[in-house]
């Protein structure tokens, strides 16, 4: 009965939501208030069980990929869309789709979970398989240390009753995959010495000490041989094959590998490599962290700063030095310190710098000699000065900005649906 | 032309949260003026390097804190170093790797490199956000901090007094204090990263160094002048999130 209630409730409040341009979560945090055990409820029987996917980075890629993959097998598959992974979101993804009596009707769940949030859901979900991209450096201010989510990690990898995924190329994931109980299958991704040479940021691990190797990790069943651009040359079972990525860099090419072998393990005989790697190639490319927005009819290109590899990856991933530039950074970012470890040689000047923390990443540009044009703290008079600027000619303009400012840039241009595509 | 050596010391081992801001402000605020730096970098592995004319050693996780202490590697050459003059700033754990002793959670207690006479000991929460100096002829210092410990100063004078912000002392500490300084050398918990953030303490550090060779910074140019007024703006705005809105810092 409870359930019944929190799904007609939450359905009501979403629509609502959606019709305000609300926050996502909102709708899955009122039906966990009134079915407190909703998620087990819902996603507790699957016929193939629940598959969490979790690190520092790529989760939301490799969820997508994963997904594609299973589905271009036939396989029904409950997901939640790219950055829903608090238990609330997940709530909320359910809401969209579950019947009445709440339970999911899917033969899987692929979920991108958070790395604190997962420890907690791994103990009411159960996953069957993980899957532990990687461990790298990410908002300190709320992780603290890195040896604090490596716990976390090694907490969700115990609850895996089946399987544990590994990325073999960065060693607290590896460390991660040594430790698995004996009852647990290990499956390890890894990327060829040759493909690691030849990327200038490599894997970028977290720089924690990690153990001395003990028990060897099992050979890799899917390796990166090499990346040219946004195409990968990947060993799968030994046998080379070629796909697509949804935008340069080598750290694509693992989110991808760490797919495929993933649904290689949950689909055993039925996994057909030239299905998976055409479902992965087909997805959409993805520019940044995958948006470009209307804003008053110009082009705005969102480069997302979330932690120091992502924004790494996605200035890098902008491919060119871009003509009008913005910076914009509030108190999402409640350190933002770490931007001196970025590298900005893709940018040879910022038109506008933004946010509570504009002073701070102006000093930053200061040291690197980077001009800036103006320095303006209000970000809707930011965002009016940004937008006023003339047109450039190489294409959008790039806003390079933090999540929070992200949502208050894309409620002022009048998007409803917040969290953007699914 | 006189060249500043600069030694990073373990920067890949202990260099989490921009760190490497503090030895790029360094750098700049010497090439800016017409000096020259030469800024090498030395880890645990690498040779012992001749005695340089600063040293930086930037912040960490606990884990590679303890790797380093294991290592035994410079830690005799940073004691000779502190004992001659040469400036020396630790930021985070590589404050706490200056200390005595080093005491966690599980009881375990480990030697510091013993450059500065305190003991840090793991706390029971974690200190995180903003800090915001007191008044001091210099302006006021500002950060961002984020640690798990309590500092045993003993007789040491802090580096900073805090008007607003958790210090590392005791909690009941008045007014809460951060870091510990000791002739030449400085450790801190701000962040910010700490020099770009508060170029006054960059520049007695490359006044020190320059003393012992006989020079002295020369006046700050164009560029310089520009990177300061944003770090005060930026000190400026932490005052305000802080309730301190439009106090000179």
């Amino acid at each position: 009965m409870r359930i019944r209630l929190a799904v007609l409730v939450g359905r009501a409040v979403r629509v609502i939501a959606r019709l305000r341009g609300g926050g996502s979560a909102i709708p899955g945090n009122i039906a966990l208030r009134i079915a407190p055990r909703f998620l087990e409820h819902a996603l507790g029987s699957l016929p193939l069980g629940v598959v969490f996917v979790t690190g520092s980075n790529g989760k939301s890629t490799t969820t997508h990929m994963l997904v594609a993959a299973l589905r271009a097998h036939g396989m029904r598959v409950f997901t939640n869309p790219s950055g829903a992974n608090l238990p609330q979101g997940i709530a909320s993804a359910l809401l969209a789709t579950v019947p009445l009596d709440g339970r999911v009707r899917d033969d899987i769940a692929v979920l991108e979970v958070d790395e604190a949030y997962g420890v907690g859901l791994s103990r009411r979900l159960t996953p069957s398989d993980v899957l532990l991209l990687n461990l790298q450096i990410d908002q300190l201010n709320r992780f603290h240390e890195p040896d604090r989510v490596y716990g976390m990690l090694a907490t969700m990898r115990d609850a895996a009753t089946r399987r544990v995924i590994v990325n073999g190329a960065d060693p607290n994931t590896a460390e991660l995959g040594r430790g698995a109980r004996p009852d647990q299958e290990v499956v390890v991704v890894g990327v060829s010495e040759a493909a690691l040479a030849a990327s200038p940021r490599g894997v970028a691990a977290a720089p924690r000490a990690t153990a001395a190797p003990g028990a060897a990790l099992p050979a890799a069943v899917v390796e990166v041989l090499s990346v040219d651009g946004a195409r990968a040359e990947l060993a799968v079972d030994g046998e080379r094959a070629s796909l697509a990525l949804p935008a340069r860099g080598l750290h694509y090419a693992v989110d991808a590998a760490a797919a495929i072998a993933t649904a290689r393990s949950l689909l055993g005989d039925r996994f057909d490599t030239a299905t998976a790697t055409g479902a992965i190639s087909d997805l959409a490319p993805v520019y940044g962290r995958g948006e470009v927005i209307d804003a008053r009819g110009q082009q705005v290109e969102l480069v997302m700063m979330k932690n120091p590899p992502s924004l790494q990856l996605n200035l890098d991933a902008l491919g060119r030095v871009p003509q009008r530039v913005m910076v914009a950074v509030d108190e999402g970012t409640p350190d933002p310190s770490w931007i001196y470890d970025t590298d900005l040689s893709t940018l040879d000047h910022v038109d506008v710098v933004t946010g509570t923390k504009a002073w701070q990443w102006a000093t930053r540009l200061a040291y690197e000699g980077i001009p800036v044009g103006a320095v303006i703290e209000d970000f809707d008079e930011a965002v009016d000065a940004f937008l006023a600027l003339p047109a450039p000619e190489d294409g959008p303009k790039v806003a390079v900005i933090n999540y929070e400012l992200m949502m208050a840039l894309r409620l002022r241009m009048g998007y409803l649906d917040l969290e953007g595509g699914a | 032309m006189t060249t500043v050596r600069i030694l990073h010391l373990f920067a890949r081992e202990l260099g989490i949260n921009g760190d490497r801001g503090n030895v790029l402000a360094l750098d700049r605020r010497l090439t800016w003026r017409g000096l020259r730096a030469q800024v090498d970098e030395v880890g645990v592995g690498d040779r012992a390097p001749a005695e340089p004319h600063l040293v930086h050693i930037g912040s960490g996780p606990r884990s590679a804190l303890e790797a380093v202490l294991a290592s035994g590697e410079h830690g005799s050459a940073l004691r000779d170093w502190a004992a001659a003059g040469v400036p020396i700033i630790g930021v985070g754990a590589g404050f706490h790797l200056l200390s005595e002793r080093i005491v966690s959670a599980d009881g375990a207690d480990r030697p510091g490199v013993g450059v500065l006479p305190i003991v840090i000991r793991d706390a029971p929460g974690r200190v995180v956000g903003e800090v915001l100096g007191a008044a001091t002829p210099a302006g006021r210092l500002a950060g961002f901090v984020n640690h798990g410990v309590e500092v045993d100063r003993r007789s040491l004078a802090p580096f900073a007094v805090l008007e607003r912000g958790r210090g590392d002392g005791p909690r009941e500490e008045e007014p809460a204090l951060d870091g510990a300084r000791s002739g030449s050398v400085i450790g801190t918990h701000l962040g910010g990263p700490v020099l770009p953030m508060n170029p006054t303490v960059a520049d007695e550090l490359l006044g020190a160094a320059l003393a012992r060779l006989g020079a002295a910074l020369p006046e700050a140019d164009d560029r310089t002048l520009l990177a300061d007024e944003r770090a005060r703006q930026a000190r400026a705005a932490i005052a305000g999130r802080l309730g301190r809105a439009g106090l000179a810092v």
